[in-house]
């Protein structure tokens, strides 16, 4: 026997799936343990192994691989606990990371704000990652063209150094001017640092982040110094534990670019995992698409506070370099995707406007929506669902979890319906249907942002909470289509089986395309080439079964930002250029709605991507019947449908007993362990091969 | 008198209204977040496309989607000055063409008299939207051009004769007329534009952006029905006459005067004053500006960013949620002015740095009038924006665009100050002027060095410059830019977009003011000059400018400030030792960094029992 397991540490659950070479699968849940969080995933793989019926013993001793993915790195910047960080600054700039780093409608990253935000003074400014008193600066500077106008002045790097140490600082980043062009200040920097604080953490920006753009780039590597011991510790602990426990595999990690790497390799930039929680949605959509032909697909996960969606283009996944944390910026490349504040445990309100509201805030899992009867007593999405009779309160979580209809209703009524001169059920029923608008818009803008068309996309995905709504979402977003993977409630743990080995290099490369110098172009692609060939070699990845892929990030001369296209195979020729610049100019038509293709172009940045190529698992098919889902059918309840003008008493289904080829019409429900799915009227899911729900009566 | 029904945000009674246009609360909220989200996304395209340098990087911009009438339904996050003025200006827009559109049709204008919207950099542009050949509203962008012609590239040189001078007068025209490019006043335009290419480009993306936007609109359209998306965004401009009503109601009723100054016009050497009438009766309120100082060169406030400038300042003293549409604006509140001032100016008066400036001071004399009218929402004043501009030409690089030196407009936006103190908030730091309401955004400095002939050596919080106050306002900001253009080539620096040496931003509930601007010049071996704002100077290499600008004002006395933040302020450099002790009566060891709690309590007494009893 051997297994592959993917392992996904998030806020609240720690997701363990575990596949076994003839493609079965099982998953388990156990509770995340923020104080070590390495208890709560070894109780999850622990889980795992008893649902297989064996030890953890037997079964690490027989896993080839781990992937694991963490939200620690988030949770350490969400809760404040990083290293205690020292900085030092090009002389005179100190104190640029305190002004604020993007606009304030732009403060939670691509969700924008809207204008009442602007208006809202009683709000406090985000602070930077450490105290101004920790944050230093030293002679030196550089100027555009990477010469040195003044010298690096060890002394004052020997003096601040020698403070940072007095403060207690365990981790140091080094943050130059324009380093990217001239590396050897910060470099010399870090040697002097190291000397006087022998074992600290140094983060340089020039490593972190080679690309013009100081806030941006100091900003990410302030990140990194923050999360950089903690995770290293946490990276070599579990290895240690796994070690232990009798693995003899290889451990690899979710990375934020939704692609995995070896313990060694993550921990030089432990900022790789600042933003990886959600970065396994997209690769396993994909997968998922490729099942069934489709490769216009948009990921979308619902878990207790969050919806993530993410888009993927011809089977392109799309990677932004605009992260926004806590009004800061982390610019390492990050899967695209676009969470906003919705989720099971969303609460509805209603403002000054007068507008039914859902979300952002969140009663998070303690107390949690009303109808836990933790001592929530606000309206949550999770309450109306139960109130609209789409949760069994019975059977929440296959039952281990009863909920209270009765405190589900009385919140309803109390913080919404009375307000707004509606009975609970039609109360219940409006925050069903702004909660699904909300998420639909939500998704709609990954498409309108990029020039695409929401018709032609298929939503893949659900997360916990999910299922209840995706025919929503999909109704809302316009989309063509979608699908519930059988695996839905371990979504991303599912997915990081999938994820391939990459890596990204960037560095900058100026030039008016007309005045290209090949030669040159070529040469600064090659070096690119062999620090990706370099860092796949120490993951032990054979030349052969190596994937480097080029880009190149244009722009039309003038412009201050820069749409990045892929470039042809091979080394860059007159034809490839000219292939490429027809791309931007096809690229920003699409994107922009305008395009010029006389006007002169510039290439700004350059960019390879280092890839191997995972085997993904190949999952078992269950069995193909002909006939209608009765014999699945597990009783009946009432449910509420707007359309129907009501309740109405609907068939539920349990999902593991529904076979290939099922079709199930809608109003009904199936009810899966970890999650239920809602098919309202005019809807209808069929079964495929592998247990996955597609939306049926068109093609997926 | 007006009669007040204090209870006008009842909801119940809102959602009857919502009830007669047979319109359903969740509709409602689905089609005003998307109407938003249209007019984010044209934003979003144009920031990203853009060649100018402030709307791409600082996004000197707004979008605003009106209704049929040119009535404003809904506002994106982006500078104010680019959004309200659009009541004034979009209003003018279709009254010139008496309401002849047609699918297709783009304009723009800039005319500081017949469009009205501001200075003539700020280009307006105006896209009917139509559903199935049936009007139904209009998309509004306002944005910073690289250049709008005029004696000195990019509308902010001091100076000008007249209007004519300034730059060039656009009246609003159709650049495409039903999807065809006009292409003859096009020519006409864009040779009387420094780097006609990149202007000309700019505007068509715009004008894509725009029909991105028509095409949304008219998918919400096909989706929910034309009638239900007519009827909502009607609902939502009443549903801002309600809200606003329900706000003005809350404040106390009484007559409230404010007086603001700009420091000059750059021509005669006095201040330049606003001066504001705030009358709040019930649910009504009537500014007047009438009383403001006579017009003058350079700084006089267009119509349209007169108005702007008064919503500004009233939206900032109600509740923020207050949605900005027509129904906020218009139905509620009205606004006086006076033929031949300042804030009313008459042809050819040249208007170059009207929102800075007067439009400003319109901003803060609304304030400080409305500041008397409301405990619960007083702010300290903040800093107007202060940072000079450099121009020139650059013969070392050849812009392919133009096959000419590269010629630039630039700044570094590095320099700006702080915002004001508020109940339970200090001032936000460098966030510059709440005019721009946090929208302003600072670009990469490495990004401003790589395009532009200048190095920026120092770029810092500077100490003791904040307005104390036990929440004090955001910190002073230090910066100084080095000049390194080619010798020969002609460089100016001009600081004709600056205003704050006169008067300081206020304190507020007994806060204090920060100190005023101040700026000057060190060339290599020469004496040190000071350098004043509204001026316009050429520069050499090695000349380098330092700025010190102002930050906020603070709110409540400083005697009441929370000593651990005192003590913060101290550590961070924003504050020093002796200051904490004079000012906020704070004793702090720098050896322990703690704070001497037994002397600073009989310090904060001694210096309280001196004061003066507070006046009511």
């Amino acid at each position: 026997m051997s297994y592959r397991i993917g392992v996904d540490s998030g806020g609240t659950f720690t997701d363990t799936v575990l596949v076994d070479e003839r493609g079965n699968f099982l998953s388990a849940k156990a509770p995340t343990t923020p104080d070590d969080v390495t208890v709560g995933t070894m109780a999850s793989l622990e889980k795992a192994a008893k649902l297989a019926g064996k030890s953890l013993r037997e079964v690490l001793g027989d896993t080839v691989t781990i992937v694991h993915g963490t939200t620690q790195a988030t949770n350490l910047v969400a809760t404040g606990r990083g290293a205690k960080l020292g900085a030092l600054f090009t002389k005179g700039y100190r104190d640029r990371l305190s002004f604020l780093q993007v606009a304030k409608g732009d403060l939670a990253g691509e969700v924008k704000e809207t204008i009442s935000k602007l208006f809202d003074f009683d709000q406090a400014q985000p602070e930077p990652l450490t105290d101004r008193w920790l944050m230093c600066d030293v002679e030196e500077r550089v100027d555009s063209r990477g010469e040195v106008m003044i010298p690096l002045n060890e002394d004052d790097v020997r003096k601040q150094a020698e403070y940072l140490r007095s403060q207690g600082v365990e981790s140091v980043a080094i943050n130059f001017l324009w380093s990217h062009l001239h590396p050897e200040h910060e470099e010399r920097a870090r040697e002097i640092v190291q000397g006087v604080m022998p074992g600290v953490s140094v983060s340089l920006s020039s490593h972190v982040l080679p690309v013009a753009g100081e806030v941006g780039r100091w900003s990410t590597t302030l990140f990194d110094a923050y999360v950089a011991p903690h995770m290293r510790k946490y990276i070599d602990r579990i290895q240690a534990k796994l070690n232990d426990a009798g693995f003899a595999g290889q451990l690899l990690f979710m990375q934020n670019n939704g692609g995995v790497a070896t313990p060694e390799v993550v921990s030089d930039t432990p900022a790789q995992l600042l933003v990886s929680g959600p970065a396994a949605g997209p690769g396993h959509a994909l997968i998922l698409g490729k099942l069934h032909g489709v490769d216009n697909l948009v990921s979308v996960d619902m878990g207790g506070t969050s919806f993530d969606a993410g888009v993927i283009p011809e089977g392109e996944v799309n990677i932004t370099t605009k992260t926004i944390i806590d009004g800061k910026k982390m610019s390492l490349p990050a899967i695209d995707v676009r969470s906003i504040g919705a989720g099971g445990g969303s609460i509805a309100w209603i403002d000054l406007g007068g507008r039914l509201q859902v979300g952002p805030q969140s009663a998070g899992a303690d107390p949690g929506p009303a109808c836990y009867g933790k001592g929530g007593n606000q309206p949550t999405v999770t309450d109306a669902d139960v109130v609209l009779g789409y949760i069994d309160p019975e059977y929440f979580l296959g039952g281990e979890f009863k909920l209270r209809k009765d405190l589900a209703e009385k919140a309803i009524k109390e913080g919404v319906a009375d307000a707004l001169g509606l009975s609970v059920v039609e109360a219940a029923a409006a925050i069903h249907a702004v909660i699904n608008a909300k998420m639909g818009l939500n998704v709609e803008l990954v498409f309108s942002k990029r020039g695409l068309d929401p018709r032609d996309f298929t939503l893949v995905g659900a997360g916990g909470a999910g299922a209840v709504h995706i025919a929503g979402i999909h109704d809302e977003a316009g989309t063509r289509g979608y699908v519930v993977p059988k695996n839905a409630p371990v979504y991303c743990a599912f997915g990081m089986l999938y994820a391939d080995m990459k890596h990204h290099y960037q560095r900058n490369f100026f030039s008016e395309s007309a005045k290209v110098d090949l030669a040159a172009l070529n040469a600064a692609y090659g070096e690119l080439e062999a620090k990706a060939r370099e860092t796949l070699r120490r993951e032990a990845v054979a030349d052969k079964d190596m994937v480097l892929e080029k880009t190149m990030s244009m722009s039309y001369y003038g412009q201050n930002k820069d749409l990045e296209v892929a470039v042809p195979d091979g080394p860059v020729t007159t034809d490839t250029f000219a292939e490429t610049v027809k791309r931007f100019h096809d690229k920003h038509q699409a994107v922009l709605g305008h395009s010029e293709a006389s006007f002169p172009t510039t290439v700004v940045r350059i960019a390879v991507t280092g890839l191997y190529k995972t085997v993904p698992p190949v999952l078992q098919k269950i069995e193909r019947v002909d006939g209608g889902p009765a014999g699945a059918r597990k009783g009946a309840r009432n449910a509420h449908f707007s359309k129907l003008g009501g309740f109405t008493r609907v068939d539920v289904y349990d999902g593991n007993r529904l076979r290939a080829g099922h079709l199930l019409g809608g109003p009904c429900i199936i009810e899966e362990p970890m999650t239920t799915i809602v098919v309202p009227p005019g809807h209808a899911l069929e079964v495929d091969a592998y247990g996955n729900y597609v939306q049926a009566g068109r093609e997926a | 008198m007006a009669t007040t029904d204090k209870n006008v945000t009842d909801r119940s009674r809102m959602y009857r209204d919502s009830a007669d246009r047979k319109i359903d609360p969740t509709t409602l909220s689905v089609l005003w977040s998307r109407f938003d989200n249209l007019c984010d996304e044209i934003g979003e395209r144009v920031i990203f496309g853009i060649q100018s340098f402030v709307m791409a990087n600082v996004r000197d911009l707004g979008q605003v989607f009106l209704d049929h009438e040119g009535k404003i339904v809904s506002c994106s996050a982006y500078i104010p000055c680019h959004l309200f003025g659009a009541k004034v200006s979009v209003k003018n827009v279709i009254d010139k063409f008496k309401g002849n559109f047609e699918p297709g049709d783009f304009i723009m204008g800039n005319d500081a008299y017949l469009v009205a919207s501001g200075h003539l950099p700020d280009w307006t542009f105006v896209r009917p939207a139509f559903y199935n050949s049936e009007l139904i509203g209009f998309f509004q962008l306002r944005g910073h051009q690289s250049d709008t012609g005029g004696f000195f590239p990019g509308g902010y040189s001091p100076g000008a004769y007249d209007i004519i001078a300034e730059g060039l007068n656009i009246p609003a025209f159709k650049l495409m007329k039903g999807g065809k490019y006009n292409e003859e006043v096009a020519e006409l335009l864009y040779r009387n534009i420094r780097n006609p290419e990149q202007v000309k480009m700019d505007n068509m993306l715009v004008n894509g952006a725009c029909a991105k936007a028509e095409e949304g609109l008219a998918r919400l359209c096909d989706k929910y029905g034309v009638e239900t998306v007519k009827a909502c965004m009607q609902e939502v401009i009443d549903i801002g006459e309600r809200a606003m009503r329900a706000e003005v109601a809350k404040l106390k009723d009484g007559v409230y005067y404010g007086e603001r100054a700009s420091d000059w016009d750059g021509v005669t050497d006095k201040p330049v004053y606003v001066r504001c009438k705030a009358t709040v009766a019930g649910d009504e309120l009537t500014i007047d500006l009438s009383d403001s100082d006579p017009q003058c060169t350079f700084i006089n406030s267009p119509l349209g960013n007169t108005d702007q400038s008064v919503m500004t300042g009233i939206y900032a003293i109600v509740d923020p949620k207050v949605p900005k549409n027509y129904g906020s604006m218009a139905r509620n509140v009205t606004i006086i002015t006076k033929k031949g001032t300042v804030t009313d100016p008459e042809y050819p008066a040249t208007v170059g740095s009207c929102a800075i400036s007067v439009g400003h001071c319109i901003f803060e004399a609304v304030q400080v009038a409305l500041n008397q009218a409301t405990t619960e929402r007083q702010i300290g004043g903040s800093t107007k924006h202060c940072c000079p501009i450099q121009i020139g030409y650059d013969s070392r690089i050849i812009d392919p665009r133009t096959g000419m030196a590269l010629s630039y407009w630039a700044e570094t936006f590095a320099s700006d100050g702080s915002g004001g103190g508020r109940k339970g908030f200090d001032g936000w730091t460098g966030i510059g002027t709440w005019y721009h309401m946090g929208s302003l955004l600072r670009p990469d400095i490495e990004h401003y060095e790589a395009l532009f002939p200048f190095v920026n050596m120092k770029y810092e919080i500077l100490p003791d410059w904040e307005g104390a106050g036990e929440f004090r306002g955001g910190p002073g900001v230090h910066t100084e830019l080095l000049c390194r253009v080619n010798p020969g080539d002609p460089a100016f620096m001009v600081s004709g977009n600056s205003d704050g040496m006169v008067m300081a931003p206020w304190g507020v509930a007994g806060g204090q003011e920060p100190p005023t601007v101040q700026m000057y010049m060190q060339s290599v071996g020469e004496e040190r000059r000071w350098f004043r704002t509204m001026c316009q100077v050429p520069i050499k290499s090695g000349d380098v400018l330092t700025t010190y600008v102002s930050g906020g004002g603070g709110y409540g006395d400083p005697l009441d400030r929370d000593v651990e933040r005192v003590l913060k302020d101290v550590r961070g450099r924003m504050v020093t030792l002796e200051r904490a002790r004079e000012v906020y009566g704070v004793v702090i060891d720098p050896e322990t960094w703690t704070v001497d709690v037994v002397a600073t309590e009989k310090l904060r007494r001694e210096k309280k029992a001196l004061k003066p009893p507070a006046s009511k």
